[in-house]
């Protein structure tokens, strides 16, 4: 199969469902003549023009404000939003309005809107725009949220979320842009609401999003060499959640370390790991669940400050190990 | 600057390791390099060096007791140097076991997973030692308790602490093969008749292959569901040959052929043809393997090892030989790496010496098989249409039933006869 970027997944979604239905039409700053600040809808003005890739004033509220009220008289807006930082501007829209409608008209409208947005650290974009905010958004009834790690599933998701009758927030991650993967040339969709098993393993499970679904792989691979067996569940969806593959997954290894790049308090790693004990798997723990999350701290500009601010490839090793050391026979069972 | 001495790491799977004695006593002067302790790790007992110069300040970990590997277990002071009393004590939350700090009376810290288990299993969750942080009772420390109390063949004291401790005056290395090997002449000695003084009953500590076999044993036999079959195989033609290639041997000055030798070479075959015996379960799934590495039971006077011999398949008669003459040489000298113990996937054990025909191997765990090989010996049988004396061997294939069922393990094991009767198809 043909490997694309993540962003030119991106692209090719908003491109693919634009052709297949004229009502999807994209909002956002900067995301015409210049391609968005990320460039992902580059070149998308050219074949669509103005009116339906649409340059929008510096206003986030504007920008969701005026998409919300577009999906409930019938269009399918896609706002962009440039930092997912920005979200906090435009949330009343989204929280209140977005998120509410089709409960308080009892269903007479629908609200078939996308937010994409870029969120994360690492590129040296300082506290205001490198954080993490899908917990904000997994919190809100009414809201769907994904974030997805590989340029299939950028796609795919995507398209799903375009299709679907109910505001979906799309968080993407800087770091991954430029990242390279297999996606198909022909129509698919990844549905909403569905993990993914990126790797098996029978000692621990690892539930990590977006860019640490990458770092919790190069972890296992590592950890595999010390004899220690990593499963890496990329959620991929943190809204509605795919309890049934964390709960089997913990099931079966026991042991669950959650990884996010928000920090961790009041992160979603607290919701999997309620989940977790909720669930059959309780019966099955062998080890406290782990979470791994940020630092308590706005995201540093410092690179080295801000690479110590979120759980890094060594930080997962180590976590791992350490949950194995407290079980020191556990090898005698293999 | 106080120095610890910790658990070495002393093979690729080293977990934990057991003080089986120390050389020096708290007070004594020890010098770098020289022989401090000696350990019993699961197949071997090595002796460590001392990692600094000084004085033995401390004895963290007695002799007898096990503990994870990276385990502080003694200190040693630099000359003249005041060790601040806190560091005598193991740090908490890498105590283990007995050694650890208990939970509060009443409550016992145990994983959710153990809890269940104990319920289950009708187990006193306070009874069994816990191996993690605090003394944490884990899946693998309620699993091992239970396969213990069901091996327990063996008095129950033998699982206790007291009797893994050395006795006392008696030689560290070779405590337990000298010890048995004293008991007959002990025995003639004693006088049969008249009135005695109490004997007490001998009490041998269990060695660290003594205790592994146990576990492993236990393990295999509670929890795979063995069965046996047994069938008889005319190798008539396969004692020729044997003959043949062990004179040939011989005479360029190879250790000779055996029967094993040839098993080792039919099962690796049998066992590519039959890739669901060439299998071991993996929590949900089953793993095949797509290389027969074979490993040979071979006894010791305290215990048993079984070496792998690698690639089976694909060695001739005679490299399986010289491979097998190397491992039983250096199982028996004690140097066999644990590289040579690892990775088998079928494993065969040979009881023909000592006149035994079928038996009932336990299958050495993961493996999904094994095959016992009994005598070879003479006996009328019909051979074409006639009663003719016919060199006969049974043949014991225990397998794992989760892993395979009766019929494909009966075709294995057909199969495995097949080419004992006819070994001219090796060649094919």
């Amino acid at each position: 199969m043909r490997e694309i970027t993540y962003a030119q997944a991106v692209r090719e979604a908003l491109a693919e469902e634009m052709r297949r239905d004229e009502r999807v039409f994209l909002m956002g700053e900067d995301i015409g003549v210049y391609g968005g600040a990320f460039g992902v809808t580059l070149g998308l003005i050219d074949e669509f023009g103005p009116e339906r890739v649409m340059d929008t004033p510096l206003s986030e509220a504007a920008i969701i404000g005026a998409a919300a009220g577009a999906a409930v008289l019938g269009m399918r807006p896609v706002a962009e939003v440039q930092f997912s930082d920005f979200l906090t501007i435009g949330s009343d829209q989204l929280v209140n309005q977005a998120a509410k409608m089709r409960y308080m008209f009892g269903g007479k409208v629908r609200v078939p809107m996308v937010v994409r947005t870029p969120a994360g650290s690492g590129t040296g974009a300082a506290a205001q725009h490198s954080q993490s905010l899908e917990t904000w958004f997994m919190h809100i009834p009414g809201l769907k949220v994904v974030a997805p790690a590989t340029p299939y599933d950028a796609k795919g998701l995507l398209k799903s979320a375009i299709r679907d009758d109910n505001p979906v927030v799309v968080f993407e991650h800087k770091l991954l842009y430029k990242t390279k993967g297999p996606v198909p040339e022909e129509d698919y969709t990844v549905p909403i609401g569905k993990a993914a098993i990126r790797r098996e393993g029978t000692d621990i499970t690892v539930i990590a999003t977006s860019v640490m679904v990458l770092r919790s792989l190069a972890a296992a691979d590592r950890l595999a060499e010390e004899g220690i067996s990593v499963e890496v569940i990329d959620l991929r969806s943190l809204r509605p959640l795919d309890t049934e593959t964390i709960v089997k997954s913990v099931c079966k290894t026991g042991r669950a370390v959650v990884v996010h790049e928000a920090n961790k308090f009041a992160g979603f790693g607290g919701e999997i790991v309620g989940t977790i004990v909720e669930s059959e798997a309780f019966d099955y723990l062998d080890a406290p669940v782990v979470r791994l999350g940020g630092k308590d701290v706005p995201i540093p500009y410092n690179p080295q400050l801000e690479r110590a601010a979120v759980p890094q490839e060594e930080d997962i090793v180590a976590a791992c190990r350490n949950l194995m050391r407290q079980s020191p026979r556990w090898r005698a069972r293999a | 600057m106080a120095t610890e001495v910790r658990m070495p790491k002393l093979g690729m799977t080293m977990e934990e390791g057991t003080v089986q004695v120390w050389f020096k006593q708290e007070g004594d002067t020890v010098q770098k390099g020289e022989p401090l302790l000696s350990v019993l790790t699961d197949k071997v007992d090595i002796e460590v060096d001392a990692p600094a110069s000084g004085v033995l300040h401390k004895i963290l970990v007695p002799a007898g007791q096990t503990v994870p590997i990276n385990t502080p277990i003694a200190i040693i002071a630099a000359e003249g140097e005041v060790v601040e009393p806190g560091r005598d004590a193991v740090p908490a939350g890498e105590t283990r076991g007995s050694g650890g700090k208990a939970a509060p009376p009443g409550k016992v810290r145990a994983t959710p997973v153990a809890r269940r288990l104990a319920a289950q299993w009708g187990l006193d969750l306070a009874a069994i030692p816990g191996s993690g942080p605090k003394g944490r009772v884990t899946r693998a420390d309620v699993e091992a308790f239970a396969a213990s109390r069901q091996a327990a063949a063996l008095p129950a004291e033998a699982f206790g602490p007291a009797a893994v401790a050395p006795a006392a005056g008696s030689p560290p290395q070779a405590a337990v093969p000298a010890g048995l090997a004293a008991a007959p002449a002990n025995a003639a000695a004693a006088p049969v008749t008249g009135p005695q003084a109490p004997v007490a009953p001998r009490r041998i500590p269990l060695s660290g292959m003594r205790r592994v076999i146990g576990e492993r044993m236990s393990q295999s036999a509670f929890t795979a569901p063995h069965v046996t079959l047994t069938t008889e195989a005319d190798v008539t033609d396969l004692v020729r040959l044997r003959t043949a290639l062990n004179e040939e041997d011989r005479r360029h000055g190879g250790p000779g052929i055996g029967y094993l030798d040839l098993f080792v070479r039919i099962a690796a075959r049998a066992l590519l043809e039959h890739p669901y015996m060439n299998a071991r379960l993996e929590g949900d799934e089953l793993v095949l393997e797509p290389e027969a590495h074979v490993g040979v039971a071979v006894a010791l006077p305290d215990g048993l090892l079984v070496p792998v011999i690698r690639h089976a398949s694909r060695l001739s008669v005679g490299a399986i030989a010289r491979e097998r003459h190397r491992l039983v040489q250096a199982a028996r000298n004690g140097t066999l790496s644990p590289d040579d113990l690892h990775g088998g996937t079928f494993t065969i054990t040979n009881l023909g010496a000592y006149e035994i025909d079928a038996f009932t191997p336990i299958i050495n765990p993961p493996q999904a098989a094994i095959l016992g090989m009994g005598r070879v010996v003479e006996k009328p049988a019909v051979h074409g249409g006639q009663v003719a004396i016919r060199s006969m061997m049974a043949l014991s294939l225990s397998f794992d039933h989760r892993v395979v069922d009766g019929a494909p393990a009966a075709a294995f094991l057909q199969r495995i006869k097949h080419l004992a009767e006819r070994p001219e198809l090796l060649h094919l």
